[in-house]
């Protein structure tokens, strides 16, 4: 090689060499990463900060809260807040549960829940497994799905109630008693359980929600029931109709004290309300006052549709909503933000 | 100082007017009464062989008068240390037109003829200097780049220092048998680093592994430059402080980095008195035991070290040189004995778990020699390659300044002892079948095999820097590959931030913990007094006595303790013990005691993983 050549390929090289250096420094960088602030330590190594929202939501306080009942509402056209509010007005008192029927395949909305929680409430998910069967969940048919739905959750970060198949002791649901057997249920109960385990959702309460066993007393609870592992919250589902019975204890108590032997998880009235009649102020406050009553009972959510002809709104009912107002004006309600 | 005359040309090159054909040769610059630099030239240390003649066709011999001539081979001959006399200075009359070959003497033995002995021209010294200050800095950005959470092996030793200082200032009690497996032993390093995680938290306790670290490139340097001269030592601290190993080590709060620097030490004091007379040598006994005692890996290069010490005085004492390598082994073997007598057989215990004790399964070879050719393949065949060169041929070019080189089989023994070093680490590692820490380890022995290195890439560059540009390509390689291969190193474990602040919200007075890698937690909550380490259990190991009075181990011992409801808090991700984790997630879906609390991502670099933690409610 030429002197000249030479002499200019040297500080060629070298440049080319002090930007691998300068780009490797860069380019090859690792995240920044620090190490978040834990707990107590006071150590001089104590770590630095981290945003705090990577941290999963702890639902230690959710799962069995004291100081107050949950008062809850699914309402015709929820998630939207109108009616909710509309709810909430007519009443005095905000609700701090909005419930959601989501058929099976449908995605979950992330906007909704964000838009309750901002509002102050749990979303509360009534899982309905339209156009496929337990056994097929349970034999991981829809794994696609409960996966990203699961995904989506734990993304979310924030609570969110789901009860799958709700009222599958009766037989008016395709998952129910004519077209699933109690063990299909729970194998799919449990996959599901599973599947947003591995996925890390645990911000999810899982809520088991059976019907009261007055219309249904051949059907055995127990078969059902998928374990104290894989539930959070009893959910029962019972009406206040117009031909009795109107109270609480002669509505639920009979549901209760069969649960009761099997398992100790805290309950809800996952789905009530009281059809017209010559008691329903009674009934209002029979349910109010016996929820109160209850320390295992955390709360209720009021069916707040008109469906099949029958109008259980709260708003079009002038009697029922006083009642309402005045007994759910005693009642202590929690905070879920809280 | 005496400066050098302006009219001089550079000692090491000699002037246009010398290389034209200068009727007289120039004269050597007076020799500056503080250099300690390379030494002899030309004259050969071997009795056997026979000084060199002047070389008739070389250009500047040619200018040599016979009487000039005479007078380079008597002091040749008077100069051959392996006379065991003292060298007689020539007189000055005697040398009235100075060898150009003739250079630096030894501290020792300055003074006796300033004419005839010369020290690299202080410019030359300074611009290394400057050099390998620049290096340093290259370094010591290569490794403060490197960012995350502490590895598990810091933890453990930041942790345990902490601990083994609070036993010994105030006698609380050890929560661990620290001496049965550490590879160190528990009151040196730890100690040290967790005075300095008192002070500075992590970054310091690091810190004190970079300063380690860039003082073992100093040593390097000024034992390279002893042993050779300043362009090998540049090549060779230019190739070491670029390694994987170098950069990791000086990042990472472990005792390899301080042991090294202590190897380095030692390895510096008996080379740079190798041509003493007194015993100074054996002040690098108590340093190496004290490298042996900090790191137990520093063990396998005593035999190095030993060898080294000889070899280097080899010029200087002729055969009586292998005394010192008997007489410095043996001192530092000595030494390591009376530290095991003093501080117990534990210490063995500990030195058998770290270089001797098998871990099991099999087919592991290939995976190790392949990571070890990533980490250390490039210096390795630079060594290889200058000690061949340097077996062959003891100068890159004629006149070169250069330390004794000694006999031809000298040089090749130099050369097989430096460059075959780099591969102890890989033979142990090999042999205990994991590559754990075998990057770290390397940079023990890239640490001897880099002079040899240097010597090679010196060789690749040539006589007066005539293919500088392969030089430059060599060492942008090295400097790739040990930028990439350390981030990568740095990011292999995932950050456990998110992880411990998960699990301090969790914790609870006398509550315990099943946390894979539970080290990293317990020296992240160290002041948190519901965090002690013995109420942490790893997922390494486990005995539990069930119900029925069994003792189990293993995985049926976790699943014994999970059934009785033993941990209040579970935590693993698979990193480590990936069968036990998952037969631990399937017990723990199933057990109502356990709720999920939580799944937190894990990133490291080139991977993400999900930490389970479940809390039982």
């Amino acid at each position: 090689m030429r002197p000249a050549s030479r002499a200019l390929l040297v500080p060629v090289l070298a440049a080319a060499a002090a930007v691998t250096l300068l780009g490797g420094c860069g380019v090859i960088s690792p995240h920044s990463q620090t190490v978040g602030n834990a707990g107590s330590s006071t150590h001089s190594n104590a770590p630095t900060a981290t945003p705090s929202t990577s941290l999963p939501y702890n639902m230690s306080g959710l799962l069995d809260p004291t100081g107050g009942k949950f008062f809850g509402v699914e309402a015709q056209d929820a998630p939207a807040l109108a009616p909710v509010n509309a709810f909430a007005t007519s009443i005095g008192k905000k609700p701090d549960i909005i419930g959601q029927y989501v058929a099976w395949n449908t995605s979950f909305d992330s906007q909704a829940v964000t838009t309750a929680w901002s509002y102050g409430a749990l979303y509360y998910i009534a899982w309905e497994p339209y156009d496929t069967t337990v056994q097929a969940i349970a034999n991981g048919q829809s794994d696609g799905y409960v996966t990203k739905f699961a995904d989506a959750v734990r993304a979310l970060n924030l609570p969110v109630a789901i009860s799958f198949g709700h009222e599958m002791n009766g037989n008016w649901y395709p998952w129910g008693t004519d077209q699933a057997s109690a063990s299909a249920f729970v194998a799919a109960w449990r996959h599901i359980h599973n599947l947003f385990v591995q996925a890390g959702a645990s911000n999810v309460i899982w809520v088991w929600n059976p019907n009261i066993i007055n219309p249904v007393p051949q059907v055995q609870l127990q078969p059902y029931w998928p374990g104290d592992a894989y539930v959070d919250w009893v959910g029962i589902t019972g009406y206040f109709p117009t031909s009795g019975p109107e109270t609480f204890a002669s509505l639920y108590d009979p549901t209760i004290a069969e649960i009761k032997k099997f398992t100790t998880k805290p309950m809800i009235i996952a789905e009530t309300s009281v059809e017209t009649g010559p008691s329903e102020i009674e009934a209002v406050h029979s349910l109010v006052t016996g929820v109160k009553r209850h320390p295992n009972v955390l709360g209720f959510i009021w069916f707040d549709f008109s469906k099949d002809g029958v109008d259980w709104q709260i708003e079009s009912r002038p009697t029922v909503r006083a009642a309402m107002a005045t007994d759910i004006a005693r009642l202590a309600v929690i905070n879920p933000k809280k | 100082m005496t400066k050098r005359p302006r009219s001089s040309p550079p000692p090491a090159r000699p002037g246009p007017a010398r290389r034209g054909g200068a009727a007289t040769p120039y004269k050597r610059p007076v020799q500056s009464p503080d250099a300690e630099t390379v030494m002899l030239a030309k004259f050969t240390a071997d009795p056997d062989v026979e000084p060199e003649a002047p070389d008739a066709d070389r250009p500047d011999a040619q200018q040599l008068t016979p009487r000039q001539q005479a007078a380079e081979v008597s002091a040749a001959k008077r100069f051959s240390v392996r006379n065991r006399r003292e060298p007689d200075i020539p007189a000055e009359d005697e040398l009235a037109e100075p060898s150009t070959r003739v250079l630096v003497l030894p501290h020792a033995k300055r003074g006796a003829g300033p004419e005839l002995f010369s020290a690299p021209s202080a410019r030359r010294t300074w611009v290394s200097r400057a050099v390998v200050g620049g290096l340093l800095c290259v370094q010591a950005i290569l490794s403060l780049r490197l960012q995350n959470t502490a590895f598990g092996d810091e933890a453990l030793y930041l942790y345990a220092g902490h601990m083994e200082t609070a036993h010994l200032l105030h006698g609380a009690a050890l929560q661990g048998t620290y001496a049965t497996y550490f590879p160190g032993i528990p009151v040196l390093y730890p100690v040290l680093a967790a005075a300095a995680n008192s002070i500075g938290g992590l970054a310091a306790a690091r810190a004190v592994s970079l300063l380690a670290m860039l003082i073992t490139t100093v040593l390097l340097y000024a034992m390279t430059r002893r042993l050779f001269n300043e362009r090998v030592g540049l090549c060779t601290v230019a190739l070491f402080c670029v390694t994987e190993g170098t950069t990791l080590a000086g990042h990472l709060a472990t005792n390899d980095a301080v042991s090294l620097c202590l190897l380095a030490l030692a390895s510096w004091i008996v080379v740079r008195t190798a041509p003493w007379r007194w015993r100074a040598y054996l002040l690098a006994a108590p340093v190496a035991g004290l490298a042996v005692g900090t790191d137990y890996w520093a063990l396998l290069y005593l035999p190095t070290l030993a060898l080294l010490a000889g070899l280097a005085a080899d010029p200087y004492l002729g055969r009586q040189a292998i005394t010192r390598a008997l007489v410095l082994g043996g001192m530092t073997v000595e030494l390591l004995a009376i530290g095991v007598l003093v501080g117990g057989r534990t210490y063995v215990t500990g030195a058998v778990a770290t270089l001797a004790t098998r871990a099991p399964g099999s087919g592991q070879a290939l995976h190790i020699l392949t990571e070890a050719g990533e980490w250390a393949g490039l210096v390795t065949a630079l060594a290889v390659f200058g000690a061949g060169r340097y077996a062959f041929e003891a100068r890159n070019e004629p006149n070169e300044l250069v330390a004794l080189p000694g006999s031809r089989r000298r040089r090749a023994a130099l050369g097989i002892l430096l460059a075959g070093t780099a591969l102890l680490a890989l033979v142990d590692h090999l042999y205990l079948n994991t590559d754990n820490l075998l990057d770290t380890h390397i940079c023990f022995g890239l640490f001897f095999a880099a002079p040899m290195a240097g010597v090679g890439l010196a060789r690749l560059v040539g006589d007066h820097f005539r293919r500088a540009q392969i030089g430059i390509v060599v060492w942008s390689a090295a400097l790739v590959l040990g930028l990439a291969q350390a981030t990568q190193a740095f990011g292999s474990w995932p950050n456990s931030s998110t992880q411990v602040m998960e699990l301090s919200r969790y914790l609870g007075p006398g509550d315990r913990y099943l946390v894979e890698n539970d080290d990293v937690a317990i020296y992240y909550l160290m002041g948190n007094p519901d965090a002690q380490p013995d109420q942490f259990t790893s997922t390494y190991f486990m005995s539990y006595r069930n119900r029925k009075g069994q003792l189990l181990t293993g995985i049926p011992a976790y699943l014994a303790a999970l059934q009785a409801g033993y941990f209040h808090v579970v935590i693993y991700d698979s990193s480590v013990t990936p069968a036990l984790d998952k037969s631990l997630a399937a017990a723990l879906e199933s057990d109502p005691r356990y709720r999920l609390a939580g799944a937190v991502p894990e990133d490291a670099r080139d991977f993400r993983t999900t930490c389970y933690v479940w809390v039982r409610t």
